[in-house]
């Protein structure tokens, strides 16, 4: 059986389902339920904005390297799928190594604020 | 070769053709072309003057919205630090409404600039995109209908923007890639579409202008007077440029307060029909 934690919640989510709140009071009781009920609550909060905090992060990364590939090598020495491969072009793709910087900067952003703790009233 | 006498023409051309909206890039290939200059547009002396010409533009509106551009960075910062972007923040969501307006044009930019100038290099493109360009103004204010009192400049207002309106404006930013295309004109477009008034849309259109044109002209200034020619002329263009777009400036920020797009959008339309039979 899962330890439940006290939380501190303001209040009640207006979305309570009974489903789960009956099955939380078999499993843990009257006086516990409330408790437990308030974790899955908290819990499935988490659930839906960590996910895109979680793909920003991954996305902001992997273009990061992206944008070091760009400086890095020259144009026919990047994958075959990257813009602006050319197998006989020795020169660098600076442009392309900015506008990944970029989308890397704005998603770190992004994931920098929605990571926020929220902080209980 | 750029003679002293183009530069002049051309930097004064460009300080006012890329404030007012009627598409500087479009008056830099229409104007020679209807004057039967023979300028070589790849030629390091033209890059040179066109780089400085743009950088002149953009330090002159940075220094006309010095004062905004003190408190958006301020706001930025403390957006970042407080890691939330409050809604009594005015200046930390004007900040994070330009980041988000200068990112569809920045990267479209970056990576596809110079193909978009060479496809649409040619003067009969470029007059249609014009008369595309006085259209698409024409329609917005038709859209609009008619103004109600005079137009007041509010940051407030502009903060008051949604994201998805910043990212709308930006994408129609995108369009003045193509020259012909007007950026100033398809920003306010773009703004008064999204409830802002004249005054407001122009403001912002000025703020969003001023760090895409800055970073399109620093990323250039490595390559910049390569052969050792044209330094003369480019210099010239430039303070010219300055002139011209600190005068359109001021001018456009209080033409603004009580009139319209339309006559731009009149002139766009009658100078790309003028242009396109007389480059034919």
């Amino acid at each position: 059986m899962p330890r439940i934690v006290a939380l501190r919640v303001p209040r009640l989510a207006p979305m309570a389902t009974c489903d789960h709140a009956a099955q939380l009071t078999d499993l843990y009781g009257h006086g516990r339920a409330v408790f437990a009920y308030m974790r899955v609550i908290q819990t499935q909060g988490s659930i839906l904005a960590k996910p895109l905090v979680l793909v920003a992060l991954v996305l902001g990364v992997v273009l990061l390297i992206v944008s070091a590939i760009y400086v890095l090598e020259p144009a026919s020495s990047l994958p075959g799928f990257f813009p602006g491969y050319a197998a006989a072009d020795a020169g660098h793709h600076y442009k392309h190594a900015i506008g990944a910087l970029i989308l890397a900067l704005a998603l770190f952003a992004f994931a920098w604020f929605q990571s926020k703790p929220r902080r209980a009233a | 070769m750029l003679s002293y006498l183009q530069a002049i023409i051309l930097g004064l051309l460009q300080g006012v053709a890329e404030l007012f909206p009627v598409s500087s890039l479009g008056h830099t290939v229409l104007i020679p072309a209807i004057l039967h200059w023979n300028i070589d547009r790849s030629s390091d002396v033209f890059v040179s003057f066109l780089v400085l010409t743009h950088l002149a533009t953009a330090l002159v509106l940075a220094g006309v919205f010095w004062r905004d551009w003190v408190k958006i960075a301020g706001g930025l910062l403390r957006s970042l630090r407080d890691r939330e972007i409050r809604a009594d923040d005015t200046y930390a969501k004007l900040g994070w409404l330009l980041v988000v307006s200068t990112i569809p044009a920045g990267l479209l930019g970056l990576l596809l600039e110079e193909q978009l100038q060479a496809i649409f290099a040619s003067a009969s493109v470029v007059a249609i995109a014009l008369v595309l360009n006085g259209a698409v103004l024409y329609a917005v204010e038709r859209l609009r209908g008619r103004e109600t009192g005079p137009s007041v400049a509010d940051d407030g207002k502009l903060a008051a923007l949604s994201y998805p309106s910043a990212l709308l404006i930006g994408l129609a930013q995108c369009f003045a890639l193509i020259p012909g295309f007007s950026r100033t004109g398809l920003t306010m477009a773009g703004g008064l579409v999204r409830d802002l008034g004249h005054e407001n849309a122009g403001r912002y259109a000025f703020l969003l202008a001023t760090p895409i044109i800055l970073a399109a002209a620093v990323l250039k200034l490595p390559g910049l007077f390569a052969g050792g020619q044209g330094v003369g002329e480019a210099l010239v263009g430039a303070a010219c440029a300055a002139v011209s777009a600190y005068l359109s400036v001021r001018f456009l920020l209080r033409y603004f307060e009580t009139r319209t797009l339309r006559p731009f959008a009149i002139y766009c339309v009658v100078a790309g029909i003028l242009a396109f039979v007389l480059t034919r």
